[in-house]
């Protein structure tokens, strides 16, 4: 009696390869996703993106469960922001004495806008929220939108609405640690409504909002600056 | 160590109907099924229909070995290294009954294993590995690792 305790049961090896032969259609999609998570929770954040590009599955499940974990606003974003609010659009003109950190964001920022402008014509920086600009080129119409990342010298060209008339007040909004995907916002005929067209990185289209005001609004002109405030639209 | 009739007995039957007698003092590891034989139910089978005897043989035998005191460090350590050296298959089914059992030691050192395994390797390399289909058309691997060169490149520039 005390010798089988120790031992598992001696039929065990007979049923062995019967046993394997199952386990070899095995397949990682298979698996909970708790157990991916589990799994991927022991590898390190760089491998860990490099990961999103092997199926649907991983690219969502990374996207949405460790987006937060590694994507605090970059250390730059700040210094974009008070680059941008302290010389306005003709913040290139301003004269970059105001240290070594802020010098080099202020030369990839210039640089960075300069080939925008030099390839796009976007010659309009409408808005600058956590490191990423909204410019715009408002000769064409429509009006033609950019995104850009100073940090790696991208610009990425907005599909343009043909519903959309000429230029408006428009305003970025994104937060890596909420999620990828950025929104621009441009606020259209205010009367006692407001028509908001909300362009969404995650769909890639435009989309309209109306809200109803209670009392009208007199606005003889618009503060040009905005507040990016996360929930609130 | 102790005597016969001190040890209780605690009796799993798999998913394939093969039955396993542990002592209680290794099934205690198995945190999910704990109290089916701490609320003295001891004598019935517990059955784990989701686990082939294959695997719960190796769990138990994971389990025994961990539960012997006088086992030294670094034997287990060389123990834990030969344990996860099976099939994959094999290894993701441990993982799945890790999980089941609620045995976390073993969860964390086969998921470890799963993770080494994937350091080091291209995507391809991977999608063999995993047997994992790839999903992707060109356009949208592009598109996602446009969307990720984007927003980290300068933290993750070499990627």
């Amino acid at each position: 009696m005390s010798l089988s305790c120790c031992n598992s049961n001696p039929n065990v090896e007979g049923k062995v390869e019967d046993g394997s032969s199952s386990s070899c259609v095995f397949n990682w999609s298979n698996l909970p996703d708790d157990l991916k998570v589990e799994i991927l929770s022991q590898i390190l954040d760089k491998p860990l993106i490099r990961l999103k590009c092997i199926c649907k599955s991983l690219y969502f499940l990374i996207s949405n469960t460790y987006a937060p974990r590694f994507s605090s606003p970059s250390p730059s974003a700040v210094f974009y922001g008070i680059i941008y609010l302290e010389g306005g659009e003709n913040f290139l003109t301003l004269a970059p004495d105001s240290g070594v950190v802020f010098l080099s964001l202020w030369r990839d920022l210039t640089a960075l806008l300069a080939s925008c402008k030099a390839e796009h014509k976007a010659e309009h920086i409408l808005d600058c929220c956590n490191g990423l600009f909204l410019l715009a080129s408002r000769s064409s119409n429509p009006t033609q939108y950019f995104v850009s990342n100073p940090t790696t010298s991208e610009c990425i060209r907005i599909h343009v609405n043909p519903l959309h008339g000429d230029f408006k007040y428009s305003s970025l909004a994104f937060d890596s640690t909420v999620a990828l995907h950025y929104k621009i916002i441009r606020f259209a005929r205010v009367t006692q409504l407001l028509n908001m067209d909300v362009y969404s990185s995650e769909t890639g289209g435009w989309a309209c909002h109306t809200i109803t005001f209670e009392s009208v609004l007199d606005l003889g002109c618009w503060v040009q600056s905005s507040v990016y405030l996360n929930g609130v639209l | 160590m102790s005597s016969t009739e001190a040890k209780k007995m605690v009796v799993l039957k798999s998913f394939d109907g093969v039955t396993f007698e542990v002592e209680e003092s290794v099934a205690v590891q198995f945190e999910s099924i704990r109290h089916m034989f701490e609320d003295n139910l001891a004598g019935s089978v517990i059955p784990l229909s989701n686990i082939k005897s294959e695997i719960l043989s190796k769990v138990i035998d994971y389990c025994k070995r961990h539960a012997d005191d006088t086992t030294d460090e670094e034997d287990l350590k060389a123990f834990d290294a030969d344990f996860v050296k099976v099939e994959h298959g094999t290894l993701f089914d441990i993982i799945r009954a890790a999980n089941y059992l609620n045995i976390k030691s073993l969860l964390d050192l086969t998921c470890q294993t799963v993770a080494d395994m994937i350091k080091g390797k291209t995507p391809a390399e991977i999608r063999e590995l995993f047997n994992i289909s790839d999903e992707f058309t060109p356009e949208e691997e592009e598109e996602a690792s446009i969307i990720t060169r984007f927003i980290y490149m300068d933290r993750y520039a070499d990627c």
